[in-house]
């Protein structure tokens, strides 16, 4: 497997306060990671220090390079929407990928225009006159006809509707992804990315809390709802946690055979919003 | 030949760069230009049409021709004059919006958060600093000149049919054949790079604040030079920022004496003259302090990602 992205002790503080501590963190080619955490976790500051968007302690390689001070050649293989709102307002469609064409030696006109032509943005229109929808597929039309390795989305979906979200990593899996490529996604909305990831790595207080692959994490992380009679037995199981919700109880296991803990109850996966809430609530 | 000029063809960076800063400060470079020039010829006209006729020296023309017996040996000194100097409120409104432009230039792609869209493109920050430099003392001022050639050839335009309709002269001998185009072609480029070349660290300056300021950089790129200025004087008794400051405009203006000196006998000459005051050390001093500030802006940009 080929790295990526390798990070070893990175580290990050804005004055007394540390974003990020101390963080081991090797990303390969082909994964699609999902980057999971609280606000003020450090998602974001992890991201810019990927992306040369700030400066770090300890040792980051990004496709060889060094973020911060190669940023310029660095883009030439990576890719980012950052947040919906950063397409300049007064950039008007066709401008917008004349400006891209110019300064990007890996991107394709032909393709960001086929993917143009199966929505309904007006090449003439400024990115202001623009519903937010459209601005988001305006931006990864761009990003998309871009030849790069590695594509990270910062809360790509913020304040879509819920077709555009789905829409968008529809998309971004059919005309995109490859295994030459690496995608990180942070989201809130954790439940609509589960089932395209390939990789969760779930992030605390500027730590990794979590860091595996989405295989092994349904492999090693069950939900069962014992029947009535079968609740103490659940318990002499030491399960992760206990969780009560309208008058039923389920339990969360880690690592336990599945033949048993099917003469339990019903057992079904582990959502990665149980899980998160399990991690981070848990211990 | 100008639609090869503002498109994109294919990969080449640097017009990329130099056509967004267009885009995004349209208003400032061309269309206030455009507006003032509108103006000018507008009421050029309704002058014309009210008769009011041009004033030299305090006097209309008709008077000068009719009261000065050596008007005809001046005449092409008064004539270029008049157009040489016609496009000046356009050119002081230019220095105003280079002046705003400077401020916002790497202010505002922060406050909108738009850096990031900038910064996810294979660009350095080296090329956007310089380029957006560039977009402010060449440009800039390129348009303006491009806008005071119009006007200058609007009020010959104007004066000619003055002449020909109000006095005895004929419009071809005292305006056309008359005047010195290359003391006016002259003395629109020359004079404009010279004064922006000595006042480069004031606008180097305005682009460090844009590029560091948190809130209005209008507000602290005024402020922190003041205050510089009223500490030295009361805690240091020391004058370096404001003597500093003052030789941006006290070379220039000894230059600029000699040049209207000059005029008379020999306008290119005078024009001219003016590149002399690159001579003056306190010239590359401004020239260090401004490439400095320039590193200065690079170097902030490259740390800042969103105001």
């Amino acid at each position: 497997m080929t790295a990526y992205i390798s990070a070893k002790g990175l580290s990050k503080s804005y004055g007394k306060f540390q974003a990020l501590k101390d963080i081991d963190l090797s990303i390969y080619k082909g994964q699609i990671v999902g980057l999971i955490g609280s606000n003020g976790a450090g998602k974001t500051t992890l991201i810019n220090a990927i992306l040369g968007l700030s400066s770090y302690e300890g040792e980051l390689n990004v496709l060889g390079f060094d973020p911060h001070s190669q940023r310029d050649q660095l883009m030439k293989e990576v890719c980012f929407i950052s947040d919906v709102a950063t397409l300049p307002g007064w950039i008007k469609v066709h401008q917008a990928i004349e400006f891209v064409e110019g300064v990007h030696p890996k991107f394709n006109r032909e393709k960001a225009l086929a993917f143009l032509k199966k929505t309904t943005i007006p090449m003439e229109k400024m990115v202001r006159n623009l519903s937010k929808g459209m601005i988001v597929q305006l931006h990864l039309a761009l990003i998309m006809a871009i030849d790069a390795k590695i594509l990270v989305l910062d809360e790509p979906t913020l304040g879509l509707d819920i077709i555009y979200r789905k829409t968008f990593y529809d998309q971004l899996l059919e005309d995109y992804f490859d295994e030459e490529r690496t995608i990180i996604i942070t989201t809130h909305q954790v439940d609509e990315i589960e089932n395209i990831l390939t990789d969760v790595i779930f992030i605390r207080e500027g730590r990794i809390l979590y860091n595996a692959s989405m295989e092994e994490t349904l492999n090693t992380w069950k939900v069962v709802e014992p029947k009535k009679e079968n609740l103490d037995e659940a318990r002499a199981l030491l399960p992760y946690r206990e969780i009560k919700s309208l008058g039923r109880t389920s339990f969360v296991f880690k690592e336990c055979d599945n033949a048993t803990l099917k003469e339990l109850g019903t057992v079904s996966r582990l959502s990665l919003s149980d899980l998160f809430v399990t991690l981070m609530t848990g211990e | 030949m100008f639609s090869t000029l503002t498109t994109i063809n294919g990969y080449s960076p640097i017009k990329a760069l130099f056509l967004k800063e267009f885009w995004d400060n349209k208003r400032a470079l061309f269309v206030t230009p455009m507006v003032v020039t509108g103006l000018f010829i507008f009421f050029g006209l309704v002058a014309m049409i009210n008769g009011h006729g041009m004033i030299i020296d305090g006097m209309s023309m008709s008077d000068h021709i009719a009261r000065d017996p050596e008007f005809a040996s001046r005449s092409t000194e008064i004539v270029t004059g008049m157009i040489m100097v016609s496009p000046m409120i356009l050119m002081i409104t230019v220095a105003f919006s280079m002046v705003f432009t400077a401020l916002s230039v790497l202010f505002d792609e922060r406050k909108d958060k738009t850096i990031l869209f900038w910064k996810s493109m294979p660009v350095s920050d080296t090329q956007e600093v310089l380029v957006k430099l560039s977009t402010v003392i060449v440009v800039s001022p390129l348009i303006a000149i491009g806008f005071a050639l119009i006007i200058q050839f609007a009020a010959m335009l104007m004066l000619a049919t003055m002449v020909a309709l109000n006095t005895d002269y004929s419009a071809w001998d005292l305006v056309f054949s008359n005047i010195n185009y290359m003391a006016v072609l002259a003395s629109d480029i020359i004079p404009t790079f010279v004064i922006i070349l000595w006042t480069l660290p004031i606008f180097t300056w305005f682009m460090l604040v844009s590029s560091f300021s948190r809130r209005s950089p209008f507000l602290l790129a005024f402020i922190i030079p003041i205050l510089i200025i009223i500490i030295e004087n009361l805690f240091f008794s020391s004058h370096i920022l404001e003597s500093a400051l003052k030789s941006r405009f006290i070379h220039l203006e000894t230059y600029i004496d000699r040049y209207d000196a000059d005029h008379g006998v020999n306008m290119i000459n005078g024009i001219f003259g003016l590149l002399g005051s690159f001579a003056e050390p306190s010239f590359w001093a401004g020239i260090a302090a401004a490439a400095l500030m320039i590193f200065g802006c690079i170097q902030v940009r490259k740390r800042n990602s969103i105001a």
